[in-house]
């Protein structure tokens, strides 16, 4: 007799291959940004040679998102980038010229939205068919991206029109 | 003359789709905008609008909330719904089915595929 279960549940490296499909749709499709692999060393090299504005708030040079998500899964997706990197991509969203002015709360609310879409274009696909609910995205300022994930998480590590990004995933349950 | 109404709790999103609605050359008038449902009721009570936009997971009222509430004030048969979501799974689009939602956009969105919309939406209230 077989499993109710029509099919077995993700690996991580799965996730990992449909959180980089998520990445590309929505940085290409909503952002008109082109993405590109990293492997650590390489992150860790281009993070260190990131210039310092000397305008950056109290807080530091990176913004860091996290979505939580319920539906067939539950856990959350953070996503990791220099400010300079939520800059370019506001202006891509909406079509202004690069050195237009970016306020802080647009730049928290592209880095949002860019969460919010790259999770949602995941779950879509982890999802089976069923729904999902997503929470406001929380976004906050950091000084530098956040460490390694330890096992259990799944990451990928990329540029984004050649800036360090670094998507993390936490699935806390699955689809029963 | 579409009047809009574009529903989203982030604030880039709203101003992406408004930039295109204002580019894109259809017949647009007024572009109203509000961050949940509760505040897409207020602007619903108070001016006319012929298309709502809307986002589905929102703070407050999402959108499958407003629509329903929507129906249950009457008065808002005539608008035209449009849901632009992260969510496609075919659940949330079994869900929406029956609120009357005319065209359901996943996001990530192309502002082409805004454009086409209203485009759609143009030709449609055209009563040639």
């Amino acid at each position: 007799m077989s499993s109710p279960r029509s099919r077995p549940l993700p690996t991580l490296a799965e996730h990992e291959t449909a959180l980089r499909q998520a990445l590309g749709d929505v940085a290409e499709h909503s952002f008109f940004a082109f993405v590109c692999a990293l492997d650590q060393a390489a992150f860790d090299d281009l993070a260190a040679r990131l210039p310092v504005d000397p305008g950056t708030p109290e807080g530091g040079g990176w913004l860091v998102s996290v979505v939580r998500f319920d539906g067939g899964f539950a856990g959350s997706l953070e996503v990791a980038m220099p400010v300079a990197l939520a800059h370019t991509l506001l202006s891509s969203f909406l079509g202004l010229p690069p050195e237009a002015p970016a306020p802080e709360t647009l730049l928290r609310d592209t880095v949002g939205e860019f969460t919010n879409q790259v999770c949602g274009a995941w779950l879509t696909r982890a999802c089976g068919g069923r729904h999902f609910d997503l929470a406001a995205p929380r976004v906050e300022r950091a000084p530098a991206a956040p460490l390694a994930a330890g096992g259990g998480a799944a990451e990928i590590l990329a540029t984004v029109d050649d800036l360090p990004v670094r998507i993390r995933l936490h699935v806390e349950a699955e689809p029963a | 003359m579409l009047n809009l109404l574009i529903v989203d709790d982030s604030a880039v999103m709203r101003a992406m789709l408004r930039r295109v609605a204002e580019v894109c050359g259809a017949p647009v008038g007024r572009i109203h905008e509000a961050a949940n449902g509760a505040e897409a009721l207020r602007v619903l009570e108070r001016y006319p609008v012929d298309v709502l936009f809307t986002d589905i997971n929102m703070p407050g009222m999402s959108g499958p909330d407003l629509l329903r509430e929507i129906d249950r004030r009457g008065g808002f048969q005539h608008v035209t719904r449009v849901i632009i979501s992260t969510d496609g799974s075919a659940a949330r689009r079994d869900e929406v089915r029956d609120l009357n939602v005319r065209l359901y956009v996943e996001k990530p969105l192309r502002p082409e595929t805004m454009r086409d919309v209203l485009t759609t939406l143009t030709a449609a209230s055209d009563p040639r």
